[in-house]
């Protein structure tokens, strides 16, 4: 990785005002199961995934990726689609503490490890951290890469509790926010890193 | 529902005592009418310069904008104290529902804890933008054309609500206040809640005097406050249109002629209706759609149809076929004055000095992080429902009208939050070929795009083709100065109607017919038309205009400065002299990015300075060249007077984002074509920055007493001059295309112009002339 000059943190929204909002209900996936899930008709033995720490079925053909069986089955829709071929990182799920690109991940290989969505993520100390610290830099646009940002700075503090410049890039190189909240997710990795 | 409607001061008012009934409770309600901003103009040949129709000046009407008044839907407020905001824009990631949630909020004192917030649904009555004239969200124009008449919204609501708690009190609405969405009697020590007061507020008439909060006694207003969509986009809870799910919903996926303007000639289906999970293969007349159970049966089935396309007249279409053309049509064309003034061909002959350039910019994608997708139920009680999310809520609407045949009030429409957009989703594109797929459907059908059919059929940013020229004086200041814009139009075919009469283009020469600098002597502006091939369709990107014109002139600013040994600041500074707001945020950004202190061997810094969308922006971009030729971005300073501003968090995030949104297409991005097919396809081959690449970027904010200025597309529209003037301070090569050709970099290099290999500028009665300056500017490294 290359080194930068200058770089300094930069904090300008550090002191904002407090602002609790609730959205109406149209804006926010209020169940966890999708009211259009279809009943799929494939012949064979439903797969059993561990997902956010409890049993869920699915009965799909075994080279479906993952972010399929999340989105169009699971109705677990924070994981998103972005490319399909591991470039962007807006399906990054952890199996078993790992970030993934569930994008290209067959459903079958998922086997019995625990699948961790967004949805499930603040259950663990380095999830909540980095959605806190997220909230408070404000770090969203759009917000559509958002979630898959936050799962490879969850795994990332997990494994790495204080990461350098250079290790958040490689960790977070991986996911592209097209809306370009690079400098703040650099911030709010490492205030999740302080607290 | 009666309506009374009246001229004052030559403007229509109307007032409208619709009362509206929801969940049972009765609910006040305010909005706007809308009545014309400005008109398309003619074009304007004197020496007053244009008239008022480039975004940056209308921001000096805003405050006229939605100047009839109509009590109908931005508030609504219902017992027992439910407080709903209809949020006229739509929410792109540029935060207006939090921007527009606290233009209203200050004046009708409610908490932004406190208040429910919806999209606004496809009205043109209700919720033409007035900048624009259509309901649409674009051009950096909604805090704009809202500043104003969303606060007066809230006032009049606050008035009443007062008016009316002092009436149930039998006191003076003199002794009454509101706060937190309540009503108080600070003398009794009264209090009551809005939603109690809304149905007999609701009775009362609108007041004649609306009086706004002078700046000083905002609350909200000025403040860096948190987006309120933050906490559910970080948590996943948000719906994006492509996350909408309805009862017993399919998914499909489509594939377009690879080939513009190609056609479906035949379709062998049956492999894919073997896949299982596929229900149904849909054939369009340009695009065969699969649908299954869900997206990857959807996808699998796509991959196993044989579709045989009649690939039309492009089939052999080249990039360079493209540029071809736009050169030449750029040299012959003929060009429709935007602006002129004086006599630039004998000024430009006399000049001390001469300089010019061709500079050329591609196509681009948009490519925003959710691809298009929509769903849409064509009811069997003869109503179509859409959910999608879209910048353009009422063509979304007349779209799907016009492919079912149906009038729009048989078309509902759900608007959505939008992972990105840049101007993609002011296209209905997809919204048609949904509707289109769902019509064939006998249940509700997602239609999602691969981000492969989104990068190669997408409706691209213009590819550009600019001649400037410019005279000098023995001060070094232009004495003439001339630009002709050549691309298609992006405003003939979206909206024709603010096509001027002689045929401009008012976006093509946005911020180039009016630049920073103000009019320079013997100016001539002018723009040629150029047809793209059938089927090619040019579109609106981050920054419209300004992208294009702001990396022409603030190049060419650059090459003259270089041309006479000044330094770039100063010479800017010497033109900006009758300009203070742009002198003020170029001084400031020269101090803060340590303008003129040292650097290691090929680093540079470049300058950039702007007025587009009424916002004055000065920015400085550090950057290396390895010896290889790749571009390394160390550090990226900005200074900001977007007047008055609403949120400064909002403005910095724009900023830092816009930045690198623009950065990143400098870099990397360009849309090329061969044997008439796009050449790229996903995020792979069509670029983006990433984070390891991303400079960290200080945002400067200088607010002032002006009106507020756009905000959302100034960053991208800095991005590429600042970059390609830091590349020519680093190695002495002056880039007049992008994205950077790094082969042009490379250390030892020949030394030569990134200038395309195209005719020097022969433009009408100035082409003999030209004997000094020459078309290199590389003179000052």
């Amino acid at each position: 990785l290359r080194s930068r000059q200058g770089r300094r943190e930069i904090s300008p929204w550090g002191r904002a005002t407090e602002a609790r909002v609730r959205l109406p209900a149209k804006f926010e996936q209020t169940s966890q199961s999708a009211v259009g899930v279809p009943d799929v008709g494939v012949a064979g033995l439903p797969i059993s995934l561990s997902i956010n720490g409890q049993l869920r079925q699915a009965d799909v053909p075994p080279d479906m990726p993952l972010l399929w069986v999340l989105r169009d089955v699971l109705g677990l829709t924070g994981t998103k689609f972005g490319c399909g071929i591991a470039q962007c990182g807006a399906c990054t799920v952890h199996i078993d503490g790992r970030p993934v690109r569930s994008c290209v991940l067959p459903v079958s290989a998922v086997g019995s490890a625990h699948v961790t969505t967004i949805e499930g993520v603040a259950a663990t100390p380095a999830g909540a951290k980095a959605q806190t610290a997220w909230i408070d830099i404000d770090v969203p646009q759009c917000g559509y890469c958002q979630t898959g940002q936050v799962m490879s700075a969850a795994a990332l503090l997990a494994r790495n509790p204080t990461p350098t410049d250079a290790e958040i890039d490689l960790a977070m190189a991986g996911n592209i926010c097209r809306c370009g909240t690079y400098p703040r997710i650099r911030a709010a990795i490492k205030q999740a890193a302080r607290s | 529902v009666s309506r009374g409607r009246r001229a004052v001061d030559g403007v229509e008012v109307v007032t409208d005592r619709r009362r509206v009934l929801l969940g049972g409770g009765l609910v006040l309600a305010f909005a706007y009418a809308t009545a014309k901003a400005h008109t398309p103009s003619p074009a304007r040949v004197n020496p007053k310069g244009p008239e008022p129709v480039s975004n940056a000046e209308v921001a000096q009407v805003a405050g006229k904008g939605f100047t009839g008044l109509e009590r109908a839907a931005f508030i609504r407020i219902a017992p027992p104290n439910q407080v709903t905001l209809i949020i006229p824009n739509a929410e792109v990631g540029q935060g207006i529902y939090t921007g527009e949630a606290m233009l209203i909020a200050e004046e009708l004192a409610v908490g932004l804890d406190q208040v429910g917030l919806e999209p606004a649904p496809p009205n043109a009555a209700l919720y033409t933008q007035p900048l624009l004239q259509f309901q649409g969200t674009g051009g950096s124009t909604s805090i704009r054309g809202a500043w104003e008449p969303l606060r007066k919204a809230g006032a009049i609501a606050r008035l009443l609500l007062i008016q009316a708690a002092a009436q149930r009190w039998n006191v003076s609405p003199a002794e009454c206040r509101a706060e937190r969405a309540m009503v108080l009697h600070p003398p009794s020590g009264r209090a009551l809640a809005y939603g109690v007061l809304a149905e007999a507020a609701s009775r009362l008439p609108t007041p004649q005097s609306i009086p706004l909060k002078p700046p000083a006694e905002f609350q909200l207003l000025g403040k860096p406050v948190r987006r309120v969509d933050t906490p559910s986009k970080v948590k996943g809870s948000a719906v994006f249109g492509i996350d909408v799910a309805v009862p017993n919903m399919k998914v499909a996926t489509i594939s377009a002629s690879p080939v513009f303007g190609g056609r479906v000639a035949s379709v062998d289906d049956a492999a894919a209706r073997a896949v299982p999970g596929v229900r149904q293969v849909v054939r369009l007349d340009n695009a065969v759609a699969v649908v299954g159970d869900h997206f990857w049966a959807a996808k699998q089935g796509l991959d196993a149809v044989k579709v045989t396309w009649d690939e039309g007249p492009n089939a052999r279409l080249t990039t360079d076929d493209l540029w071809t053309s736009l050169d030449k049509a750029s040299r012959q064309g003929r060009g429709a004055v935007a602006y002129q003034s004086g006599d630039f061909d004998r000024a430009f002959r006399d000049a001390h000095k001469r300089v010019e350039a061709v500079y050329r910019q591609p196509f681009l994608s948009h490519a925003p992080m959710e691809p298009p997708a929509a769903v849409v139920h064509v009811r069997p009680d003869g109503i179509t429902e859409v959910w999608c999310g879209t910048q353009v809520p009422t063509r979304a609407q007349a779209t799907a009208a016009k492919v079912m045949g149906v009038p729009i009030e048989k078309v509902i429409v759900h608007n959505q939050l939008m992972g990105g957009a840049f101007g993609r989703k002011l296209e209905t594109d997809y919204v048609e070929q949904a509707v289109a797929v769902a019509k064939q459907c006998p249940y509700p059908v997602k239609l999602v795009w691969t981000r492969e059919e989104d990068v190669q059929h997408d409706n691209y940013r213009p590819m550009y083709v600019d001649r400037i020229s410019a005279g000098l004086g023995n001060d070094g200041r232009p004495v003439a100065w001339r630009h002709r814009v050549t691309a298609a139009s992006v405003t003939a075919r979206f909206a024709p109607q603010g096509m001027r009469p002689n045929g401009v283009d008012p976006d093509a020469v946005e911020e180039a017919e009016d630049p920073v600098y103000g009019d320079f002597p013997n100016m001539l502006v002018d723009f040629v038309q150029w047809t793209p091939p059938q089927g090619l369709v040019v579109s609106w990107w981050r920054g419209v205009g300004p992208t294009h014109t702001v990396f022409v002139i603030e190049s060419f600013v650059d090459e003259l400065a270089h041309a006479l040994g000044r330094d770039p600041v100063a010479y800017r500074r010497d033109l900006l002299r009758n300009v203070p707001r742009g002198r003020a945020v170029l001084d400031r950004v020269a101090d803060a990015a340590g303008w003129g202190r040292p650097l290691p061997r090929r680093t540079g810094r470049g300058v950039a300075v702007q007025k587009a969308f009424g916002s004055y922006i000065a920015t400085v971009v550090e950057a290396s060249v390895a010896d290889a030729g790749d571009v390394t971005l160390h550090k990226v300073t900005t200074a900001v007077d977007c007047g008055m501003t609403v949120n400064p968090n909002l403005v910095a995030q724009q900023l830092e984002g816009g930045l690198i949104f623009g950065l990143g297409a400098a870099l990397w991005q360009g849309i090329t074509l061969d044997k008439g097919r796009v050449q790229q396809s996903n995020f792979n081959d069509y670029r983006t920055l990433r984070i390891d690449e991303s400079p960290p970027v200080e945002v400067i904010h200088m607010p002032t007493d002006n009106p507020p200025g756009g905000i959302g597309e100034t960053g991208t529209v800095a991005a590429a001059p600042a970059l390609c003037n830091a590349i020519f301070a680093a190695t002495g090569v002056r880039l007049r295309e992008v994205p950077v050709d790094r082969a042009l970099l490379r250390r030892g290099a020949p030394r030569r112009s990134a200038t395309p290999a195209i005719l020097p500028i022969a433009l009408a009665g100035a082409a003999a002339a030209l004997t000094g300056g020459g078309e290199d500017g590389e003179g000052g490294a």
